[in-house]
């Protein structure tokens, strides 16, 4: 496991050294934009004045009415333009245009109109080839004929880019751009499968399900993004391609937070109180910013940002492996260093990729963590058994038994052949209950009842239990109150020729249950003696009420008025 | 104190028993055991539940022997027992505790005997005991296993390592023990009684005085068959005519 997050570790940071390296190609973008709304094709002459048009820097043009021409002039250097190669030009825009480049056509995207109906929709991304006879070093003067009917209802903007560019080396720009991401849905992938596998295998474990939606949300997120590189569609495509963008970051970034959340176990405080900060800053970016994806960086860090702040509180807090999932957010974060479009681009993901790598790494670590609890929890359970049948083949319990057998065999053998009697019963409940995690309260009393008798054999005493029971099929841990039987026995003498132990159980109606043990005073006070047997009797009886009622019991025990001494037991305490 | 000198000297003492043991049909069983074993013998037997009540019979009674019943498992179950071990009064332990048997022949318990208790094992820990014949029938070579001797000192047992033993004197009904610093201590135990708890490599060399061979460097002889035995110190012990031959055999 540990050589597959190795992989993806090194094959990521390989991959960002990788795209930050590779070779520059050179291109050039107008640097402003003069549009006039209206259709001449004059407009489209190299020699036409545009000085009294609409000016701006951007490239964002708004959605006209109808047509609308953009006029802008690029300047290709001398060098660039005798290197001998094959030109292209590139325009992308939601939009269909004509591209006039000196006056002369050189290529069409869609047909731009007036109406829905007119205008057939243009690709997201067009790619003209510019003959070298049209195009000529220095400055060259482009006319764009552009319109935009498809998505009038819907508020956007014409992104409109214009990119000269090597004809023949475009292409392969485009594709080692996209080469490292495609590679890293590997990972992306190997994560859902993972996490999803560890949801449906571990007890339904919420962490593990909202790993999964995160990296599934991601894998989404992921291919709206590189779909534009993958497929050239019509530009009305473009708008869904946001909306699903929009919807499946914002699923990353919201079960991201909740896998933090659960990770870190925090409070339902906290886990409230962080999503409404989180929601509360995406809407004022939402509200408040102009663009698509600031808006959209601005959601993902504002997520993610909560996500650092709760990990770097558990890292204060001492919280068990708060630092690495600190350092995987804080990657992601630092990657939004490089620009929102380049985060949104790539950096979100290479983050979100190492923060995957680290989540393998502490969920194994969680995995094991919990393999090994159950295996603790398993022995514990097998170390209570045998403890149970050892208190009865111990030689105190064992040889004192055979002693006073002797003795009644020799005295009354009648009497004898029933304390043999009662020496296979207790025997035979303790060998079908030991094994078990709980039974019956009624067998429970059965089996108190045959140590009883035993120990009155022993004594040539009359020792008895007396019950207050109203529900006696209540299941129980095994030898509870048998432990607190024969402690009283081990911790007292009684002089009395009948001694009698009460149980009580009151049951309040509620989920709630008490039962109360008493043993009569002894006649000679405590055995001189400490006893280490005492103290592991408590110890059993602890540990089998934390197995079956795991921190919802309570006990404790004291003396009575009359000098006798009291176990209270208390189940769902906490209920 | 004084009756027990004067029946030791007839030889028909009463043998005095303290039984500690808190199941009742056990100890209705070895009460039974011992009146049948020692049928032959003068014997007054008391049954107590627990060592608190052992105490009390202690504080105004005299014994010759202690029955206990004792669980051994804590460490103070050893400090209890060092503590009954520096009486005058043997003890046998009668225990179902059988993996603490060779740490009781350490703290100078006399025997140990495994419950449930049977006739022959009992009366194997009965036909060890010397009561009332001091002298004839004791071995004159360590009987026991004893590592430690546990000595009665004011309020508090001193637990003396049997190892740095030099010598044992008897002190009346007593007995001195010598140590290999020079320093020495009282036990109330009898010589012969200490015999049968010590190990083989105590000898008597005299009829009131028990050596520790291990110090033994050489044995001297005087004019007039008087014989003394060197001790690694320096010290010389007075060697009685009727132990040299065996003292000879043992340090050849």
């Amino acid at each position: 496991m540990r050589l597959i997050y190795t992989f993806f570790f090194l094959s990521t940071l390989m991959l960002l050294a990788n795209s930050a390296s590779g070779e520059e190609i050179v291109i050039i973008s107008p640097q402003g934009y003069f549009i006039k709304d209206g259709d001449d094709p004059a407009w489209s002459n190299r020699e036409f004045d545009h000085s009294e048009w609409r000016f701006q820097e951007s490239r964002r043009v708004e959605v006209p009415q109808g047509i609308r021409w953009v006029r802008a002039s690029i300047y290709i250097p001398e060098e660039y333009y005798k290197s001998n190669q094959p030109l292209s030009v590139i325009v992308g825009a939601m939009a269909s245009s004509e591209l006039y480049w000196n006056g002369v056509l050189v290529g069409k995207n869609g047909e731009p109109g007036t109406q829905p109906d007119t205008e057939v929709p243009g690709r997201i991304t067009a790619r003209h080839y510019l003959p070298p006879d049209v195009a000529k070093a220095g400055e060259n003067i482009i006319a764009v004929r552009i319109s935009s009917q498809q998505l009038k209802s819907l508020r956007h903007d014409i992104d409109l880019e214009i990119v000269v560019s090597p004809y023949l080396d475009i292409s392969h720009a485009r594709l080692v751009r996209h080469v490292p991401a495609l590679i890293l849905f590997g990972a992306i992938a190997a994560s859902i499968i993972l996490f999803g596998a560890m949801y449906f295998q571990q007890n339904r474990d919420k962490g593990s399900l909202w790993m999964a939606l995160t990296f599934l949300f991601l894998a989404g997120q992921f291919g709206a993004e590189v779909y534009k590189g993958l497929v050239n569609y019509a530009y009305p495509v473009q708008l869904y391609r946001y909306v699903a963008l929009v919807l499946f970051s914002y699923g990353t970034v919201l079960s991201l937070l909740q896998a933090t959340l659960w990770r870190l176990k925090a409070t339902k405080r906290t886990k409230w109180l962080s999503n409404i900060v989180a929601h509360l800053f995406m809407f004022f970016f939402a509200v408040f910013v102009p663009l698509l994806e600031p808006k959209m960086f601005a959601m993902i860090l504002g997520f993610v940002g909560v996500c650092l702040a709760l990990a770097l509180k558990g890292v204060l807090e001492k919280k068990p492996r708060s630092l690495p999932l600190a350092i995987g957010l804080a990657v992601v974060c630092l990657a939004g260093l490089e620009g929102f479009t380049l985060f949104l681009d790539r950096g979100f993901f290479y983050g979100m990729a190492i923060l995957a790598a680290i989540l393998f790494i502490l969920q194994a670590q969680d995995f094991r963590a919990s393999e090994l609890a159950a295996d603790r929890a398993a022995a514990q359970s097998a170390r209570m058994e045998l403890e149970l049948v050892k208190k009865h083949i111990q030689p105190h319990f064992m040889m004192n038994t055979l002693g006073a057998l002797t003795e009644w065999i020799l005295e009354n053998p009648k009497a004898s052949v029933d304390m043999i009697q009662v020496l296979a019963d207790e025997f035979r409940l303790l060998n079908d209950v030991s094994a078990k995690e709980k039974i019956p309260l009624a067998q429970e009393i059965e089996l108190c009842e045959a140590h009883l008798k035993i120990m009155s054999y022993r004594q040539d005493q009359n020792l008895r239990l007396e019950t207050q029971i109203d529900d006696a099929s209540v299941e129980f841990p095994p030898a509870i109150f048998h432990t607190l039987v024969e402690n009283a026995l081990t911790h007292n003498r009684y002089a009395e020729d009948t001694v009698c132990f009460h149980l009580t159980q009151i049951l309040d109606g509620t989920e709630r249950a008490t039962y109360e043990f008493t043993a009569p005073k002894g006649a000679a006070g405590q055995i001189r003696q400490k006893k280490k047997g005492g103290g592991l009797g408590l110890a059993y009886v602890e540990a089998r009420l934390e197995e079956a009622w795991p921190g919802n019991y309570s006990i404790d025990a004291g003396p009575t008025e009359d000098g006798g001494w009291k176990t209270r037991i208390e189940i769902g305490a906490k209920a | 104190m004084e009756n027990q000198d004067r029946d030791r000297g007839k030889g028909v003492s009463v043998l005095r028993i303290l039984m500690v043991e808190d199941e009742r049909m056990v100890a209705r069983g070895i009460k039974r055991l011992v009146s049948e074993l020692l049928s032959d013998r003068d014997i007054e037997l008391v049954h107590v539940p627990g060592l608190d009540e052992a105490d009390v019979h202690l504080a105004r009674n005299t014994i010759d022997l202690l029955l206990l019943d004792l669980n051994l498992s804590g460490e103070d179950g050893f400090d209890l027992l060092s503590n009954l071990t520096s009486h005058a009064f043997q003890t046998i332990i009668i225990s179902a505790n059988t993996d603490r048997a060779i740490q009781s022949y350490e703290y100078g318990v006399l025997d140990f005997v495994p419950k449930p208790v049977s006739r022959d094992r009992l009366g194997k820990a009965f036909s060890r005991l010397s009561f009332g014949s001091e002298t004839t029938s004791a071995e004159d070579q360590g009987q026991g296993s004893a590592v430690f001797l546990s000595i009665r000192a004011a309020s508090k047992t001193k637990i003396l390592n049997v190892g740095d033993v030099a010598f044992i004197e008897a002190a009346g009904k007593y007995s001195e023990v010598h140590l290999t610093d020079g320093h020495s201590n009282l036990h109330e135990k009898s010589l012969t009684a200490l015999l049968q708890l010590l190990p083989a490599n105590f000898q008597r060399v005299h009829r009131s005085s028990i050596v520790n061979l291990d110090l033994a460097s050489q044995l001297i002889s005087h004019e007039g068959s008087k014989y003394e035995l060197q001790l690694a110190g320096g010290k010389t012990i007075r060697v009685g005519r009727a132990f040299v031959k065996g003292l000879r055999d043992r340090l050849t």
